[in-house]
């Protein structure tokens, strides 16, 4: 809620999950996510002085911090190339038999079929499904709520239609 | 596809993220490299935020470097008199002698040092069960002043000119650094951000909020750490290697080092020990010593370092407050909260400014102890030794 400020240890117990899982869907492989969300937490930590919460809740706060983090990740080299290779590669090097079934079941096919989607309609998805607002999806965008929605839904539908494709 | 499907699509995005989750162990080992930060930036964030240190400060603070006063203080009273502080080994500083006012017998009124800024809220709640002691920045009411420092009818106060971007400057050159950002972009507070062939520096004015001199926060590159941390020995010298490699060796009379290891990391620190009669240390507006410190980690690299740069002093004597000046400044100045008795004083130093000078000025803190929630907390109350009329 604005205007409340947690002491920061608080706050990134409550988020690295959330920025985590947000920033997997970004950037494609669970190394490149780890160090996106080190950095994401890094420079939250080093201007959490200078953060004011009633300027921005503390999960949209972070969330910027996140987004601007994974552009500039994937502006750093060939995103696609990147994906591909964490696609095909990445399940034989997960120890974890839980993450792993984790991963085939769901994350995978899912970063995939995110994959196809226009940037900023996988971007809808990612935020609102990182339990983000409307509002607060909008704010990051760059767009009002109700725009922030419609990109949402149409986004969802796009997905769905190409889940749909793939399992016939 | 209708609504019910589409739900139900929601409900696997929805658990797809939940599930989402690093690898075991990744959210306390990237908290760890927070924290290895944190020993550098504490003083100067969350003091300047008059935020109450977290409990798991208490322990890091504890055992924090004691930086100590200018050399020159162990040479007895003096009348207005200039040199400069620091190691003799450093590189020039940007200031010579003649930035200082040899002719002075005094500098006149002096600056209020900023000592105390309780926060406005007591702890709330019970610390972390593995917290013994808490640091407490917040309020409290001072019960009774038990403890007494016995003071000189005089003292020494040292000055240095204020350093501004162009002393970064060419402090940064000397160590064969340049600057990398406009000033626009630099953090608060700081005179220029540079780059040398392995590191970036940042250069500090001093801040009299954080009670804090002018002092470089030195970044080498390099991956995160991981591992075991070294042993004190290696760590050691690993650090003073750097540190005087960089301009800001600690004195061949600092105390230390002291060797702390937290996850990967050895954080190393000294004290810059002086004697007035009494022995006094520079401590910053929270009561936090300062000094010189870096970080290592287990293959003998350094992760971050910061001291104090060298500055040019010059000193005069001033009278001091008396006892019960001293003794009705700590009742007055813990404001409400929380009851103490301070039963415990030392002579310390603390940093002021004017603008154009840095002021380092005799400080008497007192310590008291209060449990709130099952914890122990330390409330540090620091004031003026420098008699009322000589301050404005």
């Amino acid at each position: 809620m604005p205007g409340e400020k947690p002491p920061f240890e608080e706050l990134y117990r409550d988020f690295v999950n959330r920025i985590y899982a947000y920033v997997r869907t970004q950037v494609g492989s669970q190394a490149d996510a780890e160090d996106v969300t080190s950095h994401v937490f890094i420079k939250a930590w080093e201007a959490y002085p200078r953060y004011e919460p009633q300027g921005a809740t503390p999960a949209s706060w972070l969330f910027r911090i996140a987004r601007n983090a994974a552009l500039d990740h994937l502006r750093s080299g060939n995103r696609k190339e990147r994906l591909a290779r964490a696609v095909a590669h990445e399940p034989a090097e997960v120890e974890d038999p839980s993450l792993m079934a984790t991963e085939r079941i769901q994350y995978q096919e899912l970063l995939v079929l995110l994959e196809r989607l226009p940037e900023r309609q996988r971007e809808a998805i990612s935020l609102r499904h990182s339990g983000l607002s409307f509002q607060e999806v909008g704010a990051l965008l760059g767009s009002s709520e109700d725009a922030a929605k419609m990109l949402y839904h149409r986004a969802l539908r796009a997905l769905r239609a190409a889940a749909a494709e793939v399992t016939g | 596809m209708d609504e019910r499907e589409l739900e139900s699509f929601q409900q696997r995005l929805d658990s797809a993220f939940a599930t989402t989750r690093p690898r075991r162990g990744f959210e306390d080992e990237l908290w760890s490299r927070i924290q290895a930060r944190r020993s550098f930036w504490t003083r100067l964030r969350e003091r300047a935020a008059g935020l109450q240190l977290a409990p798991v400060m208490g322990g890091l603070a504890a055992l924090a470097v004691v930086v100590v006063v200018g050399g020159l203080l162990l040479s007895g009273p003096h009348t207005a008199g200039s040199t400069t502080s620091g190691s003799l080994a450093q590189p020039a500083g940007p200031r010579g002698a003649a930035g200082a006012d040899q002719n002075a017998r005094t500098f006149g009124p002096l600056p209020r040092p900023a000592l105390h800024s309780p926060a406005a809220t007591p702890p709330q709640g019970a610390a972390p069960s593995t917290v013994q002691r808490a640091a407490y920045a917040g309020p409290v009411t001072v019960t009774a002043v038990t403890a007494q420092v016995a003071l000189p009818s005089t003292a020494e106060v040292a000055r240095y000119p204020e350093w501004k971007a162009a002393d970064a400057d060419l402090f940064a050159a000397a160590i064969g650094a340049t600057p990398v950002r406009d000033a626009a972009a630099l953090p608060v507070g700081a005179l220029g951000a540079y780059a040398g062939a392995d590191f970036t520096m940042l250069v500090f004015a001093t801040d009299p909020a954080l009670g804090s001199e002018p002092r470089v926060v030195i970044t080498p590159k390099g991956p995160e750490p991981t591992g075991s941390p070294p042993d004190d020995a290696s760590a050691a010298k690993a650090a003073r290697d750097y540190l005087g490699a960089h301009g800001v060796l600690p004195e061949a009379s600092a105390k230390g080092p002291a060797v702390d290891r937290s996850g990967a990391l050895a954080d190393v620190r000294w004290s810059r020990v002086v004697s007035v009669g009494l022995t006094a240390f520079e401590v910053g507006s929270g009561g936090l010593e300062e000094g010189w410190e870096a970080t290592v980690r287990g293959d003998l690299t350094i992760f971050q370092a910061a001291a104090p740069v060298p500055l040019v002093m010059d000193f005069a004597n001033y009278g001091v407050a008396t006892a019960q000046q001293l003794n009705d400044l700590a009742r007055s100045a813990g404001g409400t909260g929380p009851q103490v008795v301070l039963d415990t004083a030392q002579l310390v130093y603390v940093v002021a400014t004017d603008g154009t000078h840095g002021y380092l000025e005799p400080a008497v803190m007192y310590i008291g102890h209060f449990t709130q929630g099952g914890v122990e907390y330390e409330k540090r109350i620091i004031v003026p030794a420098v008699a009322p009329q000589n301050l404005r």
